[in-house]
Order: C-alpha cells, then structure tokens, then sequence
C-alpha cells in the first residue's frame, strides 16, 4: 500500500516535472551525439528530435547502482539516468517506447513499465565511458543483483546495449 | 442386533478416523508436490542466464555481416572502412559476452563455453591489431580476414551445435522430471479424491445412523411422554431449585390445577401444605448445598399434600432423581391414598370389632366355666361328705356316679376355661427351677395303679442329662400327664413307655422331649393332624364311656406352643402311637432343694403310699412328696390300697376317704389286720374336717388327718407325726407360703374359689363358735368345734386365726375351759374380721 502511494507519487510528480521541464529548453548538443530522442516528445533541439551528448545527459537527474551482470565478470558500477527521469524530462507522453541499438537490434516496451530504480540508461561503467566495443554509447541496465523480478528473460531482452535511438509513440 | 448394529458403527467411525488421516497425509503430499512444482516454475521462469541460443545466434549473425562487410570492402579499393570497424566493434562487444559472460554457460555444458571463449579469444588477439591499424594495412590484408574469419565461423558453429545438443539434452530430462512430478501430483490428486469420496461416503452412512439414533430417540421420548401422560399416579417433575418442568394429566386431576397452571410454579407453594413447607425449603436448601438427599430415592413414604381447593389430604410418595440438561431433576410420583387409607381404617376397625367380639365371647365362656366350677365344687363337696355319711350300697353306688360325673363335669370345664384362658393368652405361666427327671418321673408313677389295672406295662426311662430345669413343671405335667391318660386308657394289652430326653439347643437352654408310645389302635394318618383340633374324638363310642369333650390334646397343642415347644404324633394303625412333645426350657440355676429349709428339718426319706382315685389329687400329692425326698407309691383305690400295704411295708400311707370301690376307712380297717403295713402310719385325706368325720377317722385306725387341699406344710406335719397344734408357728395373719403353694396346685381361679368358700364356710363357723350356745357348751364340744375353725383356717394359711383356735382347743383338752372362753370372746370376733378381710382382698 505504501509502496503503492509512493508510486502514485512519483508518477503525479513526474507528470508535474515533465509539464515544467517541458518549458524548458535543451541547448543543442556540443559533443558527440550519444541518444537522440524522437516521437510523442515536448522537448527538442535539433529537427524536431531531442539530441543528447554527453553533457546534456549529465544535466539530468543522475542514477548510480552497482550489480552484476550475466554478460560480464565481476561487479560493475553503471551511472547514467534513469529512462523515467528521462521520459519526464523531455514530456514524454506516448503510450509506449521503442529502443534502438547500433547493431539494428531494438526493443518496445510501455512506458507504464518504468520503474522507480530502472531501468537505467548508463553511459558511465566504472566511472568510464563506453566504446562500441564495450556496448556503448548507452547500456540500458537493470539491477539484475536486487530482485528476482530483474532476473526474467523479458529483462534479459530488454537489457539493451550499443543504445543510440529512443522515440516515444502515442 | 443392537450390539452388531453398535459395533458395525464403531467400525465405520475408526474407518472415518484412519480415512481422516491418510487424507492429511495425502494433503500433506500434495502440498509438497506443490511445492516442488512451485520451485520447478520458478527454475524455469527465474532463468538466471540469457538464452544461449540467442547468443549464439547473435554472435553468428554478427560474424556473417563482418565478414560481408569484408568481402564488400576488399573489393572496393577506395571504399571507407568505417563501417567495416563498426561491425567488428559489434562483434567484439558480442564476443566479450562469451568470454566473460555467463550467457554460454550452462550445467551439462562441461568445457564446451571454454573452447568455445579460447575461439574467439585467438580470433580477437590476432585481428583486432589488423582493425586498429593503418587503413592500408587493414586493406591489404582483407581477403585473408575474410578466409580466417570464414574458418573461425566454422569451428564456432561446430562447438555451438555440441552446446545446442547437451542444452537439448539437459532440457529434455528437466522437462522429463517436471511431467513427473506433475504426474505424481495428478495421481496424489486422484487419491485425495477418492479418498475425499470414501470419507463423505462414511460420514454420509454416519450421519444416516446419527438420524436413525435420533428418531429412536425421538420416539422413546414420544413413548416416555405417553407413559407419563396415561399413569395413573400423578408424577411432577422438578428442576433443582423446585420450580415444575412437567406435570401430568393425573397430577390435574389429584391436585386441581391445570398443567398451565402448574408448569414453572415452586413445587412448595403449590401442593406442599403450609404446615410442611417450612421442612420442604428446608430439603431443597440442604439438597442444594450438600447433595444429600432425605425422602429422594427413599421408596414409598406417606406425606400431606394441598389440593388447589386448600384442603389436605393424605398421598404416598416415592421420589427419585436424575440428572437434567440443567442440573439435577427430581421426579415425584404421588398417589392420593385418601381412599384406601379410609378403607384401611374401615377395616381395622371391623377387624377390631370382630376380635372384641370374639374376645367378649371367650370372656364370657372363661367367666361362665368359672362360674360354673364354684356351684360344681358345692356339688362335688356335698356328694363326698354325702358318700361318707351314706351307709346304704344301693345309695353310696348312685352317689359314686353322681361324683363320676360332678368329676366329668368339672373336668369340662376346667378344660373350656384353659381353652378360653389359652385363646385369650390369659395362661400365666409361671417359672421355677424343677428336677425334669424326677418331675416326669412322679409324674408316670402316678399312672402305675391305673396300668396294674389294666394288666399293661408303664415304662418310664430318661437318656442323657438330667439337668434342672426352669420354667412351669405343673403345665409340662399336663401334657404329659394328658399324653399318658389317653395311652393308657387305648391300650388293652402291652404297655406304655415314656422315653424322655433332654438335648441342648443352646448353652443356657435345653429342649426336653418325651415321647409317649402305646400299643394301642393306633391312629389312621388321615386323623393324625386332626387330633389336635378342638371338638376332636376319633372313636365317639369310646368317647361317650370315657371321659373328656375332645380337648386334651388341643389344650396340649396350645400350652406346648404357649412355652415356645411342639407336640405330636406319630401312629402306625394297629402297632401303636407314640405322642411326642418338645419343649424348650432356660437351664435352671440351682439345684431343687427342698421347699423351705430354711425353717424345717430335712425330712427322713420314706416310703408313702398314697391312695387316691382323683389324678389330680395324685398328681399333686405325688409332686409334693417327691419334693420333700419321699419314695412314692400310688393306688387307685381302696382296694389296691390296701392290698399293695399288705405285700409291702410302707411308712406312710396316705389314704383317701372317699373313692369307689372301696373307701378308705374299709381299706384302713383292711390293713390294721394284717400284713406288711400293719402298724404303718396312716393318714385320712379329706375335703372336709367335719366333726363326725374325725371321730369316723379315728375309729377306723386311722393316725392323722390332711385336709385337700394339700399343702406341703400340711404334708410335712403329717409325715413328720407332728400334732396339728405343733405346726410351725405363724405369726403373720395369712401365710404367704400357703398362698403360693395353693396357687401352684390348684391355680388362681381355685384359689379363688377356695376363698370363697372359706368366707361363707368361715363366717357360719365364727358365728357358732361365738354363740352362747357353743361358747356354754362343754369342754370338749367347743374343744372340737375349735379344732374344726383351726383346721378351716389352716386351708386358706390363716395363721392366726387357726393359732387361736388351736389354742382354744388345747385350753378346752387341758381342762381350762374357762381361759378358752375368755380368749375366743375377746380375740376371735376381731382376729376372724381381720382374716376375711385378707381373705376378700385374694377374690378376684
């Protein structure tokens, strides 16, 4: 119940947030293009998409978490925004997302499936950013450690590497 | 029926109990099936790795556009190789997943990931150098990439479809074992089911018992209530504290409310009448606290109750208790007994009449006997001094059968008034210490004149102890004494025995038998109970000779059953019978002594004869000698007297003066003749000292007189040759010993009787003497008529009016008339005043 509430919560003050940020402006992008943003969205700043380098991902709302993955060795420590953060700053208001990687592979998902804690578009692994070699620009992660719910094959799917197009559609 | 029917029911209820509790174990096992089945999905769903064949399909498909794109550039020699960098990029990225990713891994795989990474780790190490060097270089050597690439694309799909197949493989058993498992849980479904099924099956057969009981029930109840509704005793049924929970049709009608108005109501205020209630709250309280209960289950007890109208009447009532739904219950049953209580009372008191009746009609035999004995006396009395002074055969043989039948006469009524006395348990027995041998003894000794007579033996022989004895020797007589007379008197030829014999019942009590056996007739069985009934004569001609009404042997049968015995009979017709009794008796104390040794000498043992032809007469004699230690020998009459004194010495004689046959101054005359008793002492025994009688007496030789009745002191002058005047001195106005020795021997009514006469003889005699005409008569005139009042006296034991008169007699012989005259006018008028006083004081 309380969980509940807070969802609810969080969900009125991401449409609040998303209606102030869609006032805001997104300079256009100095540094290499890492996601560019398309579709059902308020916010733009180059040719009615929303292109994001490095710097303007850093101006959002910044997640840290560290987990494993069934892809990699170790602990990693992944820092980037979380999709919800993202869909809220941009006005996000379509009804589902579609994800696109480097490699043609692309996933859809709706939005009401944006949690809290993911999932998160991570542009830093250990404090360093990713070559293509290393799945990026973006990897979109779970944190696959926290709960058996990020141990699905659904999540497996939607683990996204080499992330480079989102675009929302009604 | 009912035990197979209970037991068939206990069999279903343990078959519902085993079958509750396999089906736990079955939920028990289908619960853990379900768990496994759980863990099973959530292995299945919660897939900890990536799907390898989509790695490994990714991986090729990553492998295919390198290489394309390889083959693309190494054709055009200008081209860029941009893109050719970006797909080996790709491809890295990809690669790096199988190296060290966990995606390639997977149980069953063994090293296959493994040579599988080292692959593509060799591939790596030796062309990303080539892909980050110069485009030159990068250019040149495509073509060789490209074969080395398509090389590598082979070996990685050799591994992959070995790792494909163990997945396969491994896939196939996790799914095998799951459909186990599901199959486990279907056939544990099923038995759970059936076993489901089984239980409702019982518990629906349960439940159909359960329904029969309760209609069973149901009716025993409908029954109970019928029971109740239909008695015929009210019954209320109370709870604990007393209110009324059921009440019947009868209790209605007993105690006048109806059931609606009795239901609930306190059983105390409604029917227990308000005398009593204190007591019934009382009950309750205590009931209630302790539990102790006084009149519950204590049967039949009779009590008030109230009716509604207030008026009380008797009921029986009988309560018990039982245990309700809500405490204890008390169910009274009550029955209003007004009715028979009525007719209980009705009858007592017509039974109570009927016995007045019959008690006044056996008041008015016993006082008419009574009555009659006294003129009879008068009679008896008259015809023996009439026989003494008739001279005439002729007259003295009618005189004779006059006193037969005056004797008859009395003996009837004697034996009406002891039936009546007996009825009316007027019998008075009395208790004395006796010698049982020498009782009986005496007692068959009388007899022996009448056995001679008749030519027959008389037996007598005691066995056993021979202890003293206390209770009423004169009424053991009786019987005995009644036994024998009608022995003797059937028995024409043998003999009589009397065997008796004394056995112990207890320490301090002994039971005497005598057995009496004739050789007589003998009794037909038939008769033999009868013979002890009223009225009873077997043989009516015989009767009508002999004497008696029929009432010897039921006087016999009461007196033996008034002292606690039996008496009876035992007859072989034409052999004989033989008349028993048994008697119980307390053991005497002391040994029998002499009476009154005291004051007189112990008597020098004798041998007396007595002659007497009165049983009764003989039967007190003998008793009184045999007392005083004498050797007694009887004869019946003057005759046989006589002869008997003339065969054998005797020292004594006793001799009545007037018997048939002979009389006893013929007999006297007889024996002072000649023979063995020639100058033995013989003493008249007489009624009546009439002053002729002594001079007759005397004439006839005779030494002494006694006058009936018969004392023992009287006994003991006569014996003992002392002078009347000599006997032992008295100073007392009666002598109480004398009384009580004529009790004894003649009863209170003869006593009574006795005093009577004594009375109206007594007063004719004082008035003579203190006439002028006796008191100037001479010396020896009033010297006998003196000696006649002494020996008046001396009947009753009027000690001193007879110690007067023998001293007047003695002056008159001495020669001193005159002192004589003087005392007589002087004492006599107020000695004999004194005496009859005394004497009206015995009359009943």
């Amino acid at each position: 119940m309380l969980y509940f509430l807070r969802g609810a919560l969080g969900a009125m003050i991401a449409v609040l947030m998303a209606g102030w940020a869609a006032a805001a402006e997104f300079d256009a992008p100095t540094g290499d293009v890492l996601l560019t943003v398309s579709g059902a969205i308020v916010a733009t700043n180059v040719d009615g998409t929303l292109q994001l380098d490095q710097a303007l991902l850093e101006s959002l709302p910044q997640t840290e978490f560290s987990t494993s993955t069934t892809w990699t060795s170790g602990i990693t420590t992944f820092k980037g925004v979380l999709l919800k953060d993202l869909a809220a700053a941009i006005g996000a208001t379509g009804g589902t997302i579609t994800l696109r990687a480097v490699n043609d592979y692309a996933i859809s998902m709706p939005l009401a499936d944006l949690g809290e804690d993911a999932p998160l578009l991570a542009f830093l692994v250990d404090g360093q950013t990713m070559s293509l070699r290393d799945k990026g620009p973006i990897w979109m992660v779970y944190p696959y450690d926290k709960d058996d719910k990020f141990r699905t094959e659904e999540v497996f799917s939607r683990s996204i590497w080499q992330l480079t197009e989102i675009s929302f559609a009604e | 029926m009912a035990g197979q029917w209970q037991a068939v029911t206990g069999m279903a209820r343990a078959a519902r109990a085993v079958l509750v509790v396999v089906l736990c174990l079955f939920l028990t096992l289908l619960i853990l099936l379900g768990l496994r089945i759980h863990d099973s999905l959530s292995e299945l769903r919660g897939e900890a790795n990536d799907n390898l064949h989509w790695n490994l399909s990714q991986l090729e498909v990553d492998l295919v556009r390198l290489g394309e794109e390889m083959r693309v550039d190494a054709l055009q020699p200008d081209a860029s190789l941009k893109e050719l960098r970006k797909r080996y990029d790709l491809f890295y990225s990809r690669a790096q997943n199988a190296i060290g990713g966990k995606g390639y891994s997977a149980p069953g795989l063994n090293d296959l990931p493994q040579q599988f990474a080292a692959l593509l780790n060799a591939y790596i190490a030796r062309e990303t150098p080539l892909i980050d060097g110069s485009d030159a270089t990068l250019r040149e050597n495509l073509p060789a990439m490209a074969d080395r690439l398509a090389e590598l694309r082979d070996k990685l799909r050799k591994t992959s479809i070995a790792m494909i197949d163990a997945l396969a493989k491994q896939g196939d058993e996790k799914r095998d074992a799951f459909s186990n498992l599901v199959r486990q849980m279907a056939l544990a479904t099923g038995g759970t089911i059936l076993l489901l099924g089984a239980l409702l099956g019982v518990v629906l057969w349960l439940n159909r018992v359960a329904a029969r009981e309760q209609a069973l029930t149901a009716r025993v109840s409908e029954r109970l209530a019928a029971t109740i509704d239909t008695a015929l005793d009210a019954i209320i049924v109370a709870d604990h504290e007393g209110r009324i929970i059921q009440y019947n049709p009868s209790a209605e009608k007993t105690f006048g409310y109806s059931k609606a108005d009795a239901m609930g109501r306190d059983l105390g205020t409604l029917i227990v009448p308000p005398g009593l209630r204190a007591a019934h709250t009382a009950g309750m309280t205590r009931m209630r606290q302790s539990g102790q209960f006084k009149v519950v289950n204590a049967g039949r007890i009779q009590i008030t109750a109230l009716h509604r109208s207030g008026r009380e009447f008797p009921v029986e009532l009988a309560i018990s208790s039982a245990d309700g739904d809500q405490g204890r219950i008390f169910i009274s049953f009550l029955r209003d007994i007004s009715d028979r209580l009525a007719a209980e009372a009705e009858l007592t008191s017509t039974r109570d009449k009927a016995v007045a009746a019959g008690r006044a009609k056996t008041e008015f035999v016993a006082v008419m006997s009574h009555e009659m004995r006294t003129p009879l006396n008068g009679v008896i009395a008259s015809l023996e001094i009439a026989s003494g002074m008739a001279t005439e055969p002729e007259l003295r043989r009618f005189i004779g059968l006059a006193q037969d039948s005056a004797q008859l006469l009395l003996r009837h009524a004697n034996d009406v008034l002891d039936i009546s006395r007996l009825e009316s348990n007027g019998l008075q027995l009395t208790v004395e210490d006796f010698d049982i041998n020498a009782h009986v003894g005496g007692l068959v000794e009388t007899f022996r004149p009448m056995c001679d007579e008749k030519r027959i033996d008389l037996r007598y022989t005691m066995t056993g102890e021979r202890p003293i004895l206390q209770g009423d020797p004169f009424r053991l007589g009786q019987i005995v004494r009644n036994f024998l007379s009608n022995a003797i008197k059937f028995t024409r030829q043998g003999g009589v025995t009397i065997e008796a014999e004394v056995s112990e019942s207890r320490s301090q009590t002994r039971v005497i038998e005598i057995r009496v056996t004739d050789t007589g007739p003998g009794i037909p069985e038939a008769d033999q109970a009868r013979i002890f009934e009223d009225f009873v004569m077997l043989d009516p001609s015989f009767g009508r000779t002999g004497e008696g009404a029929g009432l010897g042997l039921a006087i016999c049968r009461r007196l033996a059953q008034a002292m606690g015995g039996e008496i009876g009979v035992e007859s072989t017709p034409g052999e004989g019978s033989c008349f028993w009794l048994r008697i119980p008796f307390a053991l005497g104390r002391k040994p029998v002594v002499v009476a009154g040794t005291e004051d007189r000498a112990p008597m020098p043992a004798m041998d007396v004869l007595v002659v007497e032809d009165n049983a009764t007469n003989r039967a007190v004699l003998g008793e009184l000698l045999r007392r005083l230690g004498q050797r007694v020998t009887f004869a019946f009459d003057g005759e046989k007297g006589a002869a008997a004194a003339t065969a054998h010495r005797y020292d004594v004689i006793l001799m009545d003066v007037s018997m048939p046959v002979m009389d006893g101054l013929t007999a006297t005359g007889l024996i002072r003749q000649s023979g063995a008793s020639k100058n033995s002492r013989i003493v008249a025994v007489t009624a009546h000292s009439m002053p002729e009688d002594l001079v007759r007496i005397r004439k006839a030789g005779m030494d002494d007189m006694l006058m009936k009745p018969i004392s023992s002191g009287n006994l003991i002058r006569v014996l003992s040759g002392t002078a009347l005047i000599n006997a032992k001195p008295v100073d007392g106005l009666i002598d109480d010993d004398r009384i009580a020795e004529l009790k004894m021997a003649i009863g209170a009514d003869g006593l009574a009787r006795l005093a009577g006469k004594f009375l109206g003889d007594g007063s004719q005699l004082i008035a003579r003497l203190l006439s002028d005409e006796a008191l100037e008569a001479p010396a020896e005139t009033l010297g006998a008529i003196c000696h006649e009042a002494a020996g008046l006296a001396s009947v009753l034991g009027a000690a001193k009016l007879r110690s007067l008169c023998a001293r007047a007699e003695e002056l008159c012989r001495s020669g001193r008339a005159g002192d004589a005259r003087e005392i007589l006018r002087r004492e006599l008028g107020v000695v004999w005043q004194e005496t009859a006083t005394s004497v009206k004081a015995m009359l009943p």
